[in-house]
């Protein structure tokens, strides 16, 4: 215990962590999963949308990250917080694809044309920032997986619908229509949400 | 990416993108508990910072004379070499930080130190024939975690397969990959040299070939070549083949980026292996593994820059030179009015240090060899070099990028 008292929780800086973990030194790998292993459940929820799941994936998931550390190259301030979201990102993409869920259910939906009230409905995107963060995760975690999936890619993860389409293996066309409907669902839930707590 | 009228997922975005959900009650400790139960639980790295310095310095020092025996033919004593290449690995101790800036001037510079320093470190260049620090293959798989375990698993533990994997990989090679690989078995000649001569106690599984060869060919090429490398390799990333190849050889040689060299088992094969990869991507017919962001063009331009720097004949250097041109204008065309690159695909938004530091040194590098076009290239090297001696210091990979460009820029 004494040992501990060296090394405050706080103490550690991201690269003494990733130094510590690739090492083996379990104190750094339990500050590191108490320090980003929050953010990691949120994004792995934030893919799979049921909690027991994400919960699963985290805790599979650091298992598995513990053991590539070495392959880990520290590149300045949070280069290690970004690989890890990556890592985590890719862990619930490939839990999903692994279901095959992501391409069954686009493909049930894409038969059809947007409806045109769905184009740009009305939207103020100011009313974001009166939800809290936990009725906006709601939101995103009750979209269906295909629209969930897409939306996570394009809006979190920075990438195109050409890269989104050929990850997935779907239409390009697919992808950017799964995105405006997940758009659209959102926009509706937050207007519903303002005028039930405001109006 | 993101069209740029769309607040309202940038809100989202903005609002969620560091959201934390409560961990599980007991995460942890079940955590642990599985952890001591399967047994992932590495075994520590003993070697310390100093030691891993030493192994990349003696890594860089044994490729290096190695290089010399072999181009320059040099090796008329064998036993006054090995003095001297005992020597050399005792001069490069860590006291210089990074500034490995060329490793066969460093070999030229060698002198003989005391007989203790140099045996014990000799027998840290020996170790590294064996050990299991990361070599460049898993430099390019860095981003792809999730597919790379079961590999270095089996590494791991069925040791002898390399010799066998080795030796028929080189019984396949093909002309292209054959003239660089005999870098590889002069430079394995000469450490084995250096373990009958200077220690006698070296087990036997060290004169083994070096592994890396043969695994950069399993994890590395096998996914280069393969058609579909987008969606197979690269999983959740989107990165070029390209992009992964050239940043692994831009942070995987020594004297690009001081820290890295402890991934290098062997560097020699290593470029061999890198320049097939690069070749074999040059000649690919699939235009989608050639669509690149500016950072991913940045990184493959000054990676092939690293390479023919390093290709010992203009020969060898001539086949790079269709593709390092056709990279240079892509991503010289893609230059800000300001004079800095964007990291962005559609380079849209904020300027990126690291980006433009690493196309100055591609480019500049280009133009004092006589491959790129001095009037079309130079003035631009100098507007972004100059912009970016007016932005604020930098930190990590963008001042190491700046260092490495700063000599090529000095000599344009």
């Amino acid at each position: 215990m004494h040992l501990r008292l060296g090394k405050q929780k706080g103490a550690w800086s991201e690269q003494q962590l990733a130094e510590g973990c690739s090492r083996g030194d379990n104190d750094a790998r339990r500050v590191l999963y108490e320090r980003y292993g929050g953010r990691m459940l949120a994004i792995c929820m934030r893919y799979v949308g049921v909690r027991e799941t994400a919960e699963d994936l985290l805790q599979d998931g650091f298992l598995k990250l513990f053991g590539l550390f070495d392959k880990f190259t520290w590149r300045g301030e949070g280069s290690l917080s970004a690989w890890m979201s990556r890592f985590f990102a890719n862990e619930a993409l490939m839990y999903l694809r692994r279901n095959d869920a992501i391409r069954q259910s686009i493909a049930l939906d894409d038969t059809g044309e947007l409806p045109s009230d769905m184009d740009r409905p009305d939207e103020m995107p100011d009313e974001v920032d009166t939800i809290p963060e936990d009725v906006l995760m709601r939101f995103i975690e009750e979209l269906p997986v295909g629209y969930r999936t897409v939306f996570n890619m394009y809006v979190f993860e920075g990438k195109n619908h050409i890269q989104i389409a050929q990850e997935l293996g779907i239409q390009q066309k697919s992808s950017s229509s799964q995105l405006a409907r997940a758009r659209a669902i959102l926009v509706k839930k937050v207007n519903e949400w303002r005028k039930k707590n405001e109006g | 990416m993101m069209e740029e009228d769309d607040l309202f997922l940038e809100k989202i975005r903005d609002r969620l993108k560091d959201h934390e959900e409560p961990l599980p009650v007991g995460g942890w400790e079940r955590l642990q508990g599985a952890l001591d139960a399967n047994g992932t639980e590495r075994k520590p790295h003993v070697v310390s910072m100093r030691r891993r310095w030493l192994l990349s310095a003696a890594a860089v020092a044994v490729v290096a004379i190695g290089l010399g025996l072999f181009f320059w033919n040099i090796a008329d004593n064998p036993s006054m070499q090995t003095a001297a290449v005992q020597g050399q690995i005792a001069q490069s101790e860590p006291t210089n930080g990074g500034d490995h800036s060329d490793a066969l001037g460093v070999a030229a510079a060698a002198e003989p130190t005391s007989e203790d320093t140099a045996v014990e470190d000799s027998e840290a260049s020996i170790s590294l024939g064996t050990s299991n620090t990361p070599s460049v293959a898993e430099a390019v798989t860095d981003e792809i975690p999730s597919t790379v375990e079961d590999v270095t698993s089996h590494e791991e533990t069925v040791p002898s397969m390399h010799a066998e994997s080795a030796s028929s990989e080189s019984a396949n090679e093909t002309t292209t990959a054959g003239e660089v690989s005999s870098e590889v078995s002069s430079s394995t000649a000469v450490r084995q040299r250096m373990q009958r001569s200077s220690s006698p106690m070296a087990s036997p599984s060290a004169s083994q070939p070096p592994a890396a060869g043969a695994s950069f060919r399993q994890r590395g090429i096998d996914r280069i070549t393969n058609p579909n490398i987008s969606t197979i390799a690269i999983g959740g990333e989107a990165k070029s083949a390209a992009q992964r190849v050239g940043e692994a050889l831009t942070r995987a040689l020594p004297d690009a980026f001081g820290t890295s060299g402890e991934d290098l088992n062997d560097i020699t094969s290593c470029i061999s292996d890198v320049a097939q990869c690069l070749w074999e991507q040059s000649q690919s017919t699939d235009s989608s593994e050639r669509t690149l962001c500016s950072t991913d063009e940045a990184w493959e331009a000054a990676g092939l820059a690293q390479l023919m720097n390093r290709l010992p004949t203009d020969a060898e250097r001539s086949r790079f030179t269709a593709l390092y041109k056709d990279i240079a204008s892509k991503i010289a065309a893609k230059q800000q009015p300001d004079g800095l690159w964007r990291a962005g695909l559609d380079d849209a938004g904020s300027a990126d240090a690291e980006t433009t530091a690493l196309v100055c040194y591609a480019l500049a590098w280009g133009v004092n060899h006589n491959i790129l076009d001095r009037n079309a290239y130079r003035s631009s090297v100098l507007n972004a070099w100059r912009a970016l001696n007016a932005s604020p210091d930098f930190t990590g990979s963008a001042a190491e990028a700046c260092s490495l460009a700063a000599p090529e820029v000095g000599k344009l």
